[in-house]
């Protein structure tokens, strides 16, 4: 069920009453409730990859379980073991069999051998690769004994499945929302209107900005060769704010309704255009992964210890396990290790963190530098293959300084320009705020609030028109 | 307490906008009905005829939209179009083979199915009818884009051709001429545009309409590459219909002159004013379904 189609408009105020209504006095119940609604709402896309959460669950539930009662060192290390290589290897399969297997006929076949490589036709399920990293959190934070484990099953299923979250982030760790489960939520008329808002501007962000350059990214990236330089360039930079605004939209609702529920989820994105360098773009895009894989990866590995040697080998493997989690293909591996190459200055130069607050030229020097660098390591991202974002890009390098076409000056695309231009200065200005659209109009009269509310869902209505897409993150 | 407060506001703030939106759609409706029988002439047609507009002159065309979504439209409108003269678009391009394979292979076309799909019945807020040429997995009960549609279709004469580029090479031409005739991923014969486009006809002249298709300009080039078995497949068409057909082509007779096209069959904005002014001209006169 995607959260800006009907179906959810439908499925969220049922649930929403049923929720506090009905169960609101028991807790257990409440909880039963989330794991039937979130089972519901995975299943509307297929039912069949419930039996792959339930088993991921009772798996992990199991693991914690064990844990809790073996203190031998050899018997803890067994069951994270079992965790690690069931969860993994489930990902493995669904999500990297084929690329793996065609990944080593083809380099057999660079040695002069040829291999006959037999793939599978698999389809990946929905958010495997959010909920298994959710579920490893809670068996290895369990295993270090960061976090005692649950016995109760049906909270640890809700916090598995809890359909907010399920199939694209935030990637909540255990210790943050398992004991949410446990203690009675009670109903705040604040935060929902909060979380009404949060969601509102997750929506205006994906139907109408993502959505938008999406139909732009791809003409463009569809058809790159018959492009001019200057629409390669625009259509990298639709691109770039396409998964911007897709992605960070989807945790957007994915937070508001959570909150709805009485549940808190973490802060996915933090104005992440706005970075001075690599370090703090990492800050602040998709927080829940990039901590992930620092407490997880990148620490166990050994961190910022040792020689720099062994710090870069560190922040190569990090970078390459993040970008293959995106997905199975060598450009996201290439996409990783270009993020690794522009994060080496930093690392080496010692100048991880940004300095100066105010907002003065050198400040928009490096904005817009970290901007660029990014924007390049998306057109890997997007590509579908690696020799195919070179040529993207060299087709840029090699155009003519001022090479502009009547297709940058559609109506179309001017309207794109303008909306993109003004949500950059509202989320400059709002870059205090958690969330763009916190502050806007709070002060105002009512009609004058809501006449703005009611004007960013006409826009959303209107926009809705364009040829909806998929959020781009569940294909990973 | 505060639950019920919320549910409340909610409801109120819901409430206006759904009022609104409501009343709007139901008054748009009246009025694109209104316009429909105002008119005197109505056209059905695709992206070759989107640009036509003036004075008398409904035009309820879409962008490659194959002849089923008008089926359903002139269902919809049925009671505004009787007795009224309707012209179809029909050209070589209608009879290719992209239609079917589109429809049942959305690989072939990306979003091309979802699009067609969105133009069944996309002028009611409740969309009765899920099975509708197997498109279940589009289908949507509740209809929100029913108002910006409605709104966007009564804005379309206002827009006019602004394009004075014209087509300049016949590579273009060539890579049309393969994507409608040899497209190798072409594996299903077209039948749901010719099945549809006679059961178009039919209840239009059920309904006492004044039927005639339209055949839009087409560069010499395309024309050419046109299989053979395609061309004796219209003339035939058009016979067995028995409708009279307004051939443009030979009107204008600007097939060879590639200065009024912007691609192989859509015309710039000259090639537009010529047709708007010849739309223009025989408005004015009484008799202007003329065969040819």
């Amino acid at each position: 069920m995607l959260f800006n189609s009907i179906d959810f408009a439908v499925f969220l105020p049922i649930v929403f009453l049923f929720y506090w209504l009905a169960f609101q006095k028991h807790l257990r119940l409440q909880n039963l409730f989330i794991v039937l609604v979130s089972y519901i709402f995975y299943g509307w896309w297929d039912w069949r990859f419930l039996l792959l959460i339930f088993f991921s669950t009772l798996v992990d539930y199991w693991v914690g379980r064990g844990l809790m009662y073996s203190d031998g060192s050899l018997r803890r290390r067994v069951l994270l073991w079992v965790s690690l290589s069931i969860n993994l290897g489930i990902l493995a399969f669904f999500k990297y069999f084929n690329f793996f297997v065609s990944s080593f006929a083809s380099s057999f076949s660079l040695l002069g051998a040829e291999i006959q490589s037999s793939t599978l036709n698999i389809i990946l399920p929905v958010g495997i690769s959010f909920y298994t990293l959710q579920t490893l959190s809670y068996s290895i934070d369990v295993y270090k004994r960061k976090l005692e484990p649950t016995s109760d099953f049906i909270a640890f299923a809700a916090f598995v499945s809890f359909f907010p979250q399920l199939v694209a982030g935030p990637i909540e760790r255990a210790s943050c929302l398992l004991p949410q489960f446990y203690k009675s939520r009670v109903f705040d008329r604040e935060k929902s209107i909060e979380a009404l808002k949060l969601m509102l501007w997750g929506l205006f962000k994906k139907v109408v900005i993502a959505d938008s350059c999406a139909l732009f990214a791809n003409q463009v990236f569809g058809n790159y060769k018959g492009m001019l330089g200057s629409e390669l360039l625009f259509g990298a930079i639709c691109f770039t704010f396409q998964i911007y605004c897709d992605f960070s939209g989807y945790s957007d609702i994915a937070r508001g309704v959570a909150r709805l529920f009485g549940f808190e989820i973490m802060q996915n994105f933090y104005y992440p255009y706005f970075s001075k360098n690599i370090s703090e773009f990492w800050r602040r895009w998709h927080i829940s992964l990039s901590s992930w894989f620092k407490d997880y990866l990148y620490v166990p590995l050994g961190g910022n210890r040792g020689n720099s040697l062994f710090k870069i080998r560190n922040v190569f493997i990090v970078f390459i396990v993040s970008g293959l989690w995106h997905g199975a293909n060598w450009t996201f591996i290439v996409w990783g290790m270009l993020h690794a190459v522009f994060y080496l200055p930093l690392l080496l130069g010692g100048k991880r963190l940004s300095k100066g607050e105010e907002s003065n030229i050198k400040n928009v020097f490096q904005i817009v530098f970290t901007f660029t660098l990014t924007m390049l390591s998306w057109v890997f991202f997007r590509s579908e293959s690696v020799s195919m974002a070179f040529d993207y890009l060299n087709r840029i390098r090699l155009a003519p300084f001022i090479e502009l076409s009547s297709f940058l000056f559609s109506v179309r695309v001017i309207g794109v320009v303008l909306i993109l231009i003004s949500f950059v200065v509202i989320e400059w200005i709002s870059q205090e705020h958690q969330f763009a659209f916190e502050k806007i109009g709070v002060r105002w009269k009512r009609p004058w609030r809501w006449l703005m509310y009611y004007s960013v869902m006409i826009i959303i209505v209107w926009c809705s028109g364009n040829s909806s897409q998929e959020f781009v993150y569940f294909q990973f | 307490m505060e639950l019920k407060k919320f549910i409340k506001q909610v409801l109120l703030f819901l409430l206006l906008p759904s009022c609104l939106y409501i009343s709007s759609l139901f008054l748009l409706r009246q009025t694109f009905e209104v316009n429909i029988e105002n008119a005197s002439l109505v056209i059905l047609g695709d992206s070759q005829t989107q640009f036509i507009n003036g004075k008398g002159i409904a035009n309820y065309s879409i962008a490659g939209s194959p002849y089923f979504v008008h089926y359903r439209f002139a269902q919809e409108f049925i009671d505004q179009l009787r007795g009224k003269k309707v012209y179809i678009s029909f050209n070589y391009h209608n009879l290719s083979d992209l239609y079917q394979n589109r429809l049942e292979n959305d690989k072939i076309f990306p979003g091309w199915r979802n699009s067609m799909a969105s133009h069944i019945e996309e002028f009611d807020l409740i969309v009765d009818n899920p099975m509708y040429y197997q498109m279940e997995e589009e289908y949507s009960a509740l209809n929100m884009q029913a108002l910006p549609n409605l709104i966007g279709q009564m804005c379309r004469g206002m827009i006019s051709e602004s394009t004075t580029a014209h087509i300049m090479d016949t590579l273009t031409i060539n890579t049309t001429l393969f994507r409608h005739w040899q497209n190798p991923e072409y594996i299903r014969k077209d039948e749901i545009q010719r099945s549809y486009l006679i059961k178009l006809v039919k209840l239009l002249e059920e309904n006492q309409c004044n039927v005639t298709l339209l055949k839009m300009p087409l560069t010499h080039y395309y024309c050419a590459g046109v299989p053979q078995k395609i061309k004796s497949e219209y003339e035939e068409m058009q016979k067995c219909m028995q409708v009279d057909i307004l051939d443009l082509d030979k009107r204008l007779m600007i097939s060879k002159h590639y200065q009024y096209f912007k691609d192989y069959s859509h015309l710039n904005k000259y090639g537009c004013d010529l047709v708007n002014y010849l739309f223009a001209n025989k408005m004015s006169k009484e008799n202007f379904a003329v065969t040819d």
